[in-house]
């Protein structure tokens, strides 16, 4: 059996039926099967049905079914990065107040996830703008290899940016995912296919009838990912896409982008700006810390060079009796919510260890000495 | 939304993006209806045939009935937009949407001539040509028949000399000699002339003569028959097939054999009966005040008959049933298309530049227009305007070839597309007034006169070109134009 199929099936044994469902939609869509994903569509639309109460062995017997069906197809699951785009320090400036976004350079292949981090005002957005086409560029070069002399507007086409702020739809939400999907060549029986998929994939069935006003402002953002979805871009560029979701949504999202990332059917890179450090960082396989429009640091290349250990902790005892515990092995910085412990010696494990036996009830305990989150 | 056009919008959603976020299905199921509609309450509108047309009411409503259908059309063609999402477009896009947007606007346009198409069909039926071109006729033949008397007078006439071909170069007056004459009695009779014609003058004069007295191998007498046809009957000369009766018909039918005193009283009633036909129960206004000795008999019948009232009457009719002949036909059809196409050509452009760019482009057209006409109108040249307004399109073309070698999207470039296909369509009619206004100060000045100058005889290829120029620009220049433009980076 297929890794990914016995991934499922164990989601399913241990009842963590929505990502089942999620990844048996994912496995059906990348078999680029008409029949297979309508048969996933039902299942996903009987667990809608009966996810509030105990799900009935139906549900179980047709998840199982299609399993089986998609493990006779596993050879179609065949992912190959290529690359998506390179930029060559891209820099810009702006004429009116003094920002300056300095060169920085990056390549995303697909399968990518690319996290861009830093505080407000430092230049994500406009990095982020640059990488789409939307800002001219002051200098360097951005280069599209799986185009063919494409000019700005096949560059538009096969990418595809969501804003912080979302541009209002209008009409019935379905139709606008129904045009997203027609205008990129998904006509026919496989545009209502592909759209009920995705209404399926984002949990948003029950919200297509409805219009932009008649939605929060969470749903809007999935609405506004669907979209772009159907377009199938090769490049999806978020700013700030989690702003406006609750952190049980925030962390769906985010699985979600990492899976589509490296979907067979529409592999794409990812290339997403938040203030959500430790989340992004979850599901991200770089991640850029922009400060003063510089590139500050780069996961994957500056944490091999780390020289100390930091880790965060949150505890109700205090620092004389944290440092009696650590004797003298770390410096220790309070922010007035927590700690942050730096070590030449002592990795994260050892030190959650000493703490622990040093009865130290602790609230949070989180290692940063990868993160991005410690030089910020 | 009947269920057979929901199918549709939905096929359409699914199958051709393009066509369906212009909307023109809803649009040409609605306007037709709507237009239908219209024409049906037009028909049924009571209608005053004698009196004047209530068509500028229904125009002036119609008007605002057609603003509210497009700015809804427009309401909703702005929710979505194939070219502004990078979708995928075909080479000819930029053509299709461009013809579908005319003829959504042509469909909501169209209902502006509705009232005074039904209006024109209503009175033909009412009043068709030989019907109206007979009492018109009967009505003049039986006023002839009862004042016989007083319009039987003497011809006047004109004394022809024919000269040598190429002397006279046409017709020569050599005595003009416009005046009264009277009898002995004081009955005043018609002018007479003294004039000199050549050959072929003559010849070709002769056909229209009444009568012709030879007094010798070179000179002539032209009789001319008295006036005797007092209705103007408008535009049925030109259009009816069936003819007025000329001044010398009724001359032989009703002059010539003067009816018995018995038929007089029968010939009174039938006129009587015509009279409140075409007047329609008013009571008709006199004119003119008490007969006097030396009226001429078109006074004497317009002050005893009520012709003129009869005469403004059948006038409506007449233009009321003529509103679209050939003459104002093509009038009607050049405002529908100028107008279609002016809207049209602001929707394309809205369509495929930024809100602010096309704003901007409004305002700088106009500016420059008025800033064209003050300087013209200072420097009294004001004939120039055509050479100036070529010139704006040639800059605005030239300039609009320097986006493509552009990096960035700049919003002056963008005014200048904006305006350059703005233009585009009328670019061939621009060039011919210039050309036109030029030749027309040639001749002028090498012949004292305009005569002989025919030049607006090619105006039609002018208006033809255009917008042959234009749709070639559409589906080549223009479409690519656009594409380069908006999806170039902003600074």
């Amino acid at each position: 059996m297929h890794s990914r199929i016995a991934e499922i099936q164990s989601y399913l044994r241990h009842n963590d039926h929505s990502l089942a469902v999620r990844r048996i939609l994912d496995a059906s869509l990348d078999t680029a099967d008409g029949a297979l994903l309508q048969e996933a569509i039902q299942v996903s639309q009987a667990y809608r049905q009966y996810k509030q109460a105990e799900l009935p062995t139906t549900f179980f017997e047709s998840a199982h079914n299609l399993l089986n069906k998609l493990n006779t197809v596993t050879e179609r699951f065949v992912e190959q990065s290529t690359r998506l785009v390179t930029a060559r320090d891209i820099s810009k400036s702006y004429n009116s107040g003094n920002f300056s976004l300095q060169p920085i350079s990056m390549q995303v292949n697909t399968g990518d996830v690319l996290g861009v981090v830093g505080e407000n005002g430092n230049g994500k957005t406009t990095l982020l703008r640059c990488m789409a086409g939307q800002l001219a560029l002051d200098s360097g070069e951005l280069d599209f290899p799986l185009l063919d002399h494409p000019d700005h507007y096949d560059i538009k086409h096969h990418l595809a940016f969501i804003p912080q702020r979302i541009p209002r739809w209008y009409g019935l939400l379905k139709d606008n995912l129904h045009f997203a999907a027609a205008i990129s060549g998904v006509t026919g029986e496989a545009n209502s296919i592909m759209v009920d998929f995705m209404l399926e994939r984002l949990d948003l069935t029950p919200y297509a009838h409805l219009t932009w006003t008649q939605i929060s402002s969470g749903y809007r953002t999935r609405f506004e990912i669907a979209r772009i979805l159907l377009q199938k871009p090769r490049l999806l560029i978020l700013d700030e896409p989690l702003a406006n979701l609750d952190i049980n949504a925030q962390q769906s999202i985010l699985t979600d982008l990492r899976f589509m990332a490296k979907s067979v059917h529409n592999p794409m890179g990812i290339l997403l700006s938040s203030q959500q450090l430790h989340e992004v960082e979850k599901i991200a396989d770089t991640v850029l810390l922009i400060k003063n429009g510089s590139c500050l640091f780069r996961t994957g290349e500056q944490e091999k060079t780390a020289t100390s250990f930091v880790v965060e902790l949150e505890t109700t005892a205090n620092r004389e009796t944290l440092l009696q515990v650590l004797n003298g092995n770390s410096e220790l910085q309070f922010n007035g919510g927590f700690y942050t412990i730096t070590s030449k010696e002592l990795p994260a494990q050892e030190l959650l260890s000493k703490l622990v036996a040093g009865n130290i009830a602790i609230t949070y305990f989180r290692d940063i000495t990868h993160s991005t989150k410690r030089y910020i | 939304m009947p269920g057979f056009l929901k199918r549709a919008e939905q096929k359409l959603l699914l199958n051709k993006p393009l066509i369906w976020s212009t909307r023109v299905h809803l649009v040409l199921y609605y306007g037709i209806l709507y237009n239908l509609l219209l024409a049906g309450l037009s028909y049924l509108a009571p209608l005053d045939v004698l009196g004047d047309t209530n068509e500028e009411y229904w125009i002036s409503f119609q008007i605002i009935i057609a603003a509210i259908a497009g700015i809804i059309w427009l309401i909703y063609l702005l929710r979505f937009n194939v070219f502004k999402k990078y979708g995928t477009i075909k080479p000819l896009h930029a053509l299709t949407t461009f013809l579908l947007y005319f003829v959504s606007t042509g469909i909501i346009v169209l209902s502006v001539f509705i009232y005074p198409v039904v209006e024109s069909v209503r009175v033909n039926l009412m009043y068709s040509d030989i019907v109206l071109v007979q009492d018109i006729n009967n009505l003049t033949l039986k006023i002839c028949q009862l004042e016989h008397q007083v319009l039987n007078r003497k011809w006047g006439y004109d004394t022809v000399a024919v000269v040598e071909n190429g002397k006279s170069g046409g017709r020569i007056i050599e005595h003009e000699a416009i005046y009264k004459d009277t009898t002995p009695d004081g009955a005043p009779i018609w002018s007479h002339a003294l004039v000199a014609m050549d050959t072929a003058t003559f010849n070709s004069t002769l056909a229209g003569i009444d009568s012709v007295v030879k007094l010798n191998d070179t000179m002539y007498l032209f009789y001319n028959t008295p006036r005797l046809q007092f209705m103007s009957g408008y535009m049925l000369a030109v259009y009816s097939k069936e003819k007025l009766l000329s001044s010398f018909d009724l001359y032989n039918r009703a002059l010539k054999h003067p009816p018995t005193e018995a038929a007089m009283h029968t010939i009174a009633k039938e006129l009587n009966e015509l009279e409140r036909k075409y007047l329609g129960g008013k009571k008709a206004g006199t004119y003119g005040g008490d007969t006097q000795p030396d009226e001429t008999p078109g006074d004497y019948i317009l002050k005893h008959y009520p012709l003129v009232d009869i005469n403004n009457n059948i006038t409506t009719i007449t233009s009321k049933k003529f509103d679209f002949s050939e003459r104002h036909l093509a009038e009607y059809i050049r405002l529908f298309y100028y107008f279609t196409l002016g809207i049209t050509l602001l929707i394309f452009i809205f369509r495929h530049t930024t809100v602010q760019t096309f704003f901007l482009s409004l305002l700088v057209g106009v500016l420059l227009l008025i800033l064209t006409t003050m300087i013209l109108s200072f420097t009294n040249n004001n004939s120039a305007i055509m050479d100036w307004i070529v010139c704006y399109a040639l800059l605005f073309f030239a300039r609009s070839i320097f986006t493509f070698s552009s990096t960035k999207r700049s919003v002056v470039n963008g005014i200048f597309i904006n305006l350059f296909v703005f233009m585009a369509p009328v670019f061939p009619l621009l060039v011919f007034g210039m050309f036109y206004e030029w030749n027309e100060k040639r001749y002028y000045a090498g012949h004292g006169n305009y005569e002989g100058f025919f030049l607006k005889q090619y105006l039609p290829y002018a208006e033809i070109a255009g917008p042959v120029l234009f749709l070639v620009l559409l589906a080549t220049y223009i479409n690519k134009l656009y594409r380069r433009w908006y999806s170039l980076p902003e600074n």
